[in-house]
């Protein structure tokens, strides 16, 4: 929670400054009174004052600063807002309105910060405000704009500081949220969750020795926080060391059983290292603590699949449709099970009538166009305008996600529009810049597009290519390196 | 697990092709100089469409399209397509294996396999042969057969292919398959295939045409080139098409093709010919009959059949 700050000094100040030397003699007093804290007769004072001059906008603004120190919230406010009524832009009456409403966090304080800003767009104070408001409200794009132009003030705020970090995660901006968790950490030193959440955005970022740099000490000093050892493990597993990462998330499930979480990160685990019916009797295990998670039910069907069980993963795919209905993940993996099994035009059925429920799933419009791949070109026309627009409704409505980029690459090489593979492809590697396939389309693409200077740019990503494979190699024989087994005495009960 | 050596950019140099199994595969491009320079990735058939590596087992050799250029058919495991690279002429291909409908086929893991004209109607179609790695699998998950069928796609002269699902017992039979060679074995004008079978005795599948399209057979003997003219590249032309064919020491999987090269010619009674010999003498024969065997010998033309049938 951001701190509020006590502007009855400063909006006395501004009220001060504003008017002639009269008006000042009866401001200045009322001031003198407040100052003393004698504020029944500063009330009254103001209020006398008020019955003379009832326009005067500065003794709204007096009155509302009294009754604010005096705690009527109400009747503060509804002095201010008369205050600017009379005088829309009067700076002190819009602090001292801002003020109140900040204090409860109510988002009708924004359209006074924006008026405050307008005369003062450096105003730290209104800025960090602002940007707080604006990230309550789900603006994070707003938000950080504000907290930039407030970096001064919010450097010793740790609420500011994390409201901007979770506002530059929200906005896929990792790299500059770890700066800001950064200073979190040095500013919270005995508090663990900057370091976690540092940890987190490390691990996300691919920076596995730093995210385990914080994580370890954090181990160290205590065990007994699963949320900890479930990130951990996550760590030690980028990092290759498998066992250990078991070991941390067992003992996370065991501390808290009830996380479904868990159960699904080891699934991933054993899906990895083809360890199947390890994950299956994992997931089982937590099915008799949380029987009505959908995520559980959706990862045991994909390690059914994984065995060739088809029945037993569709059945555990139906269930979790059942148990959530909107999760339309759940129906593309019904279609994966159902293009495993060869049924391309059963599954192009079942996509159709999931988008037809869930026309804002941007997976569902990328499934569509990959079974309509998969269905076949219209010879060297390319891939069909539906499958196009499913790829483009996909992009559009997750741009992030690049799989759909990649495929709409895929069709635009098929058919000879190279300009527009070029595009999807560069938009892929910018959200993702280890893609193999979209390098390799923007490879085939730049090839077509012929200008000499491009020719050295193939040669760069080819190389660039050899390296990620080479990378995914190693990974893949990392992987190979440890198998989950089934312990004779299963830990889980 | 495949190599072939060719001239897939048409400059005169054999170049060389490898067909790798779960890396990139390679193109060495011959430098002119006694070295090679590998650019399988930028010239477009080192990898799927999507990139990524692919299993690469047998590898047919032949122009699908009637461009004049050499292309590629490239064979996998099973769920992944097998590909079709199109040669664009200056050893650059692209991958046509979804436009041309060959990538609707991935149920079996695939081998030894050809580009070539079955029904002699001029434009050469695609067969390969099939059958799994784990014959213990299908005990477990009869989905995954030892033993599946041959699969033959009919050239439709479009682009495009349609696959044959009833080409006769020789084709539909299941058989775990590897290597598959081509050739008029009966020499009776149209091409046989003989498959080398995992654990059982290898097929002779005779190809029995009936109609009226025309072929036609060229043996090529070299003098100053190699004589068995491995390398030489000839152009037929017929119909207003022109078809590539270079006599390859060997391609497929582990398998090497009758040495005698068929054009199926369609309709069309004669074509043009023009043979480019390894040792670089180009040499053209216009308006050569169809429907026989024809010898050339490097530098003195067409000279009596020795030793051959039709």
């Amino acid at each position: 929670m951001l701190q509020t700050r006590c502007c009855a000094p400063l909006i006395l100040a501004t009220v001060f400054s504003v008017y002639g030397q009269d008006a000042n003699v009866t401001v200045s007093s009322i001031q003198s009174l407040i100052r003393s804290q004698q504020y029944e007769e500063a009330l009254n004072t103001t209020k006398s004052e008020l019955r003379k001059t009832p326009n005067d906008f500065r003794l709204w603004t007096l009155e509302g600063i009294v009754l604010s120190i005096q705690g009527s919230r109400d009747n503060a406010l509804d002095a201010f807002e008369k205050a600017l009524s009379l005088s829309p832009t009067y700076s002190a009456a819009l602090k001292g309105e801002v003020q109140l409403l900040y204090q409860t966090q109510d988002k009708r304080a924004i359209p006074y910060l924006e008026k405050i800003l307008k005369s003062d767009p450096k105003d730290e104070t209104a800025n960090e405000m602002l940007a707080t408001l604006e990230k309550i409200t789900g603006n994070c794009r707003a938000a950080i704009e504000h907290f930039v132009l407030s970096a001064n003030a919010i450097r010793t705020h740790p609420d500011s500081l994390e409201a901007y970090g979770y506002c530059l995660v929200q906005t896929k901006q990792p790299v500059k949220a770890i700066s800001v968790f950064e200073q979190l950490v040095v500013l919270l030193p005995k508090q663990n969750y900057p370091k976690y959440d540092l940890a987190v955005l490390l691990l996300e970022t691919k920076q596995i020795e730093a995210a385990l740099k914080i994580l370890e000490p954090l181990l160290v000093a205590d065990q007994s926080d699963p949320d900890l050892l479930s990130l951990a493990s996550e760590a030690y597993e980028a990092k290759g060391e498998t066992p250990k990462a078991v070991s941390l998330l067992r003992e996370a499930i065991v501390l808290n059983p009830k996380n479904s979480n868990y159960y699904v990160s080891f699934a991933a685990l054993c899906l990895d290292h083809q360890s199947f019916q390890v994950g299956i009797r994992m997931i089982d295990a937590g099915l008799m603590h949380i029987s009505d998670d959908p995520s559980l039910y959706i990862a045991r069907g994909s390690l059914y699949a994984q065995l060739a069980e088809y029945d037993r993963a569709e059945s555990d795919f139906k269930t979790a449709e059942h148990l959530n209905s909107s999760q339309s993940l759940t129906s593309y993996a019904l279609d994966l099970t159902e293009l495993s099994k060869n049924n391309p035009e059963k599954a192009l059925s079942k996509v159709r009538l999931q988008l037809n429920a869930h026309p804002e799933s941007a997976m569902l419009h990328y499934l569509l166009a990959k079974l309509l791949e998969k269905k076949g070109f219209d010879g060297d026309r390319g891939a069909s305008m539906e499958a196009i627009n499913s790829a483009l409704m996909a992009v559009k409505l997750k741009p992030d996600l690049v799989e759909a980029r990649d495929l709409l690459a895929s069709f635009y090489i098929g058919s000879g529009q190279y300009s527009r593979a070029i595009y999807q492809s560069q938009l892929a590697l910018k959200f993702d810049s280890t893609d193999q396939t979209a390098l390799y389309h923007l490879i085939m693409a730049l090839r077509h597009s012929g200008a000499s200077e491009q020719r050295d740019q193939i040669k760069m990503l080819v190389k660039r290519l050899s390296e990620l494979q080479q990378a995914s190699l190693q990974q893949e024989t990392d992987r190979h390196r440890f198998k989950l087994e089934i312990q004779q005495n299963a830990p889980l009960k | 697990m495949t190599v072939v050596a060719a001239d897939f950019n048409d400059d005169g140099w054999p170049d060389i092709y490898v067909a790798c199994d779960s890396t990139p595969s390679l193109l060495f491009v011959n430098q002119h100089d006694g070295t090679f320079k590998e650019e399988g990735v930028e010239r477009g058939v080192a990898l799927s469409n999507d990139g990524g590596e692919e299993a690469g087992m047998g590898v047919g050799v032949g122009d699908y399209d009637l461009d004049g250029n050499l292309d590629i058919f490239k064979t996998h495991f099973a769920e992944d397509t097998d590909v079709l690279y199109r040669n664009d002429g200056t050893g650059n291909f692209d991958d046509r294996t979804l436009q041309s409908k060959l990538g609707v086929e991935v149920r079996f893991a695939s081998w030894g396999t050809g580009i070539v004209d079955l029904d002699n109607d001029g434009w050469p179609d695609i067969f390969f042969v099939t059958g799994s790695v784990y014959p213990e699998v299908e005990k477990k998950l009869p989905q995954n057969p030892n033993k599946s069928p041959r699969i033959l796609f009919r050239n439709l002269g479009n682009g495009t292919f349609e696959e044959i699902a009833n080409a006769g017992p020789g084709v539909t039979a299941p058989h775990s398959g590897r290597g598959c060679a081509f050739g008029d074995f009966d020499n009776d004008g149209d091409l046989d295939i003989l498959i080398l079978n995992m654990n059982e005795p290898p097929s002779l599948l005779r190809n029995d045409l009936k109609g009226t399209h025309h072929w036609l057979k060229l043996k090529l003997v070299g003098t100053k080139s190699n004589r068995g003219a491995v390398g030489a590249r000839v152009l037929a032309r017929y119909s207003g098409h022109t078809q590539a064919q270079e006599l390859l020491s060997q391609s497929s999987y582990y398998s090497c093709n009758d040495s005698r090269l068929h054009f199926g010619l369609g309709q069309a009674t004669a074509a043009d010919l023009t043979i480019r010999w390894p040792s670089g003498l180009t040499e053209k024969y216009p308006s050569v009959k169809c429907d026989q065997l024809v010898t050339l010998r490097e530098g003195h033309g067409i000279v009596p059949n020795l030793g051959w049938a039709r």
